[in-house]
């Protein structure tokens, strides 16, 4: 799947033997300077924002257009939902996948981006997993795609590790009492994908069938796999 | 650093809305933010440790009111004023009046696919024995720096339990202020009733992956 091995390390730390201040202070002072100084409308430093890097050198609006696209078209939550069918179908995958994820995910020819580090939490009827980024917005790109608003909400950061079952109840889904919630907080470069339930009654579906039951939600633990009632 | 962007358990939020989406149209100034982020020639190099902790110096206000991306955007302009390469004036303008330093050509869109499949990478080779194993009861440290750190407020002083051994990872204390280190890092589970006093339920964990100096033996 890998047509061409760039050195891509090269690619991205390009400049990174450039002596750079790194000062939590200095940093702290400039971006009140930035607040103060520039227009509120994003749309318009944006615009300037993207014209001045090209015109340093800086930029290629075309790969601008490229990280776009492959956004569109290529990743998404549907490269997590094949992962979650080929585990349902394939225990031996699902197996390896529980054990070492990053590896299961290279079978698929799946991309790692950010995820080179992936942990993929199982539920059971007794065990219910959630993931959230308190700190920021981390989360698995490379299988679900960018993250919906809400999962980067400071309602979701905030409440999600605190009240997880008062969370749980916005998005539709109660809990029994008896069932056990783990939360995982995305604090590392490890990424978390939750595998839900195989719902019942599907075990006449083949692997793609599958695959178009897993939502989104179901794959950061807001969802069961079957629930269908928002987008994605 | 004690910032507003370490928000897990803070009160006075209120309902998570599950519809609220954020379609990325080609045009829409979002997708463009998004995508410069990746794309641009970021001065000493890609560096996420660095791009988050810039990002958590926003003043608290901003932080707040600003939506995703344009969060995304006053990183970008922090990162890019610190390092000289651009200037205030310049971005209002949208107009260069100096040169940036001479880095190549910046990344072309050929080079998209190849940084997906490879992606980045946090994880390094041992550099010695793991202190803590699966099972071990630790304390999260009373850590709190003026700079980056990934241990979040609502665990320091609590116990948990090695969940499981992540191998060596990054620093991202270091990592972010110039320096690459890693360390072991840890998955470690912290019982939900003991980090708050309204959780009533036992039985349900909270989970963070935590770099050995931020943990000691409980």
């Amino acid at each position: 799947m890998v047509a061409t091995i760039l050195p891509i390390q090269a690619v991205l730390l390009r400049g990174h033997d450039m002596s750079v201040p790194r000062d939590t202070k200095r940093v702290i002072g400039i971006q009140q300077r930035l607040h103060s100084h520039l227009p509120p409308d994003p749309v318009l430093r944006v615009k300037a924002l993207e014209s001045l890097l090209v015109e340093k050198g800086l930029l290629n609006s075309a790969t601008v257009d490229r990280w776009i696209e492959v956004f569109h078209e290529e990743v998404g939550p549907k490269n997590g939902a094949r992962v979650v069918a080929r585990a349902w179908t394939d225990p031996a995958f699902k197996q390896r996948l529980l054990t070492n994820a990053g590896d299961a995910i290279d079978e698929l020819g799946l991309p790692r981006l950010e995820a080179t580090s992936l942990v993929v939490v199982e539920n059971t009827p007794k065990r219910h997993n959630i993931v959230v980024c308190t700190l920021c917005s981390c989360y698995p790109w490379a299988m679900l795609g960018v993250p919906p608003t809400w999962y980067k909400s400071f309602e979701y950061r905030s409440r999600v590790v605190r009240d997880p079952r008062a969370v749980l109840k916005e998005f539709g889904l109660e809990l029994g009492e008896e069932v056990e919630i783990r939360v995982w907080d995305s604090t590392s470069e490890v990424r978390y994908m939750v595998l839900p339930e195989r719902p019942a009654g599907t075990e006449h579906l083949d692997e793609e069938a599958l695959a178009a039951l897993v939502s989104r939600d179901s794959m950061v633990g807001t969802a069961l796999a079957d629930m269908h009632t928002h987008k994605g | 650093m004690d910032g507003v962007h370490d928000m897990g358990g803070m009160q006075g939020f209120g309902p998570v809305d599950p519809a609220t989406d954020e379609p990325l149209p080609e045009t829409d100034w979002r997708s463009r933010m998004f995508g410069i982020e990746l794309a641009y020639t970021q001065p000493g190099g890609f560096n996420l440790d660095w791009m988050r902790h810039v990002m958590e110096c926003m003043p608290p206000a901003a932080y707040l009111a600003s939506e995703y991306y344009d969060r995304w955007y006053w990183r970008e302009a922090g990162i890019l004023v610190n390092a000289g390469w651009v200037t205030i004036d310049e971005l209002k303008a949208g107009k260069a009046a100096s040169r940036a330093p001479c880095t190549g050509d910046p990344v072309p869109p050929e080079a998209v696919s190849a940084i997906l499949m490879q992606g980045i990478d946090s994880r390094r080779p041992p550099q010695g024995n793991a202190v803590f194993r699966a099972g071990d009861r630790v304390r999260a440290l009373f850590h709190s720096p003026l700079g980056a750190t990934r241990l979040p407020r609502y665990l320091r002083g609590h116990v948990g339990t090695v969940e499981q051994v992540r191998g060596w990872h990054v620093l991202p204390d270091a990592s972010a202020h110039g320096e690459e280190r890693a360390e072991p890092l840890y998955c470690v589970g912290f019982p939900a009733r003991d980090l708050w006093d309204d959780v009533t339920r036992g039985g349900d964990t909270v989970f963070a992956d935590l770099w050995e100096s931020y943990l000691e033996p409980a």
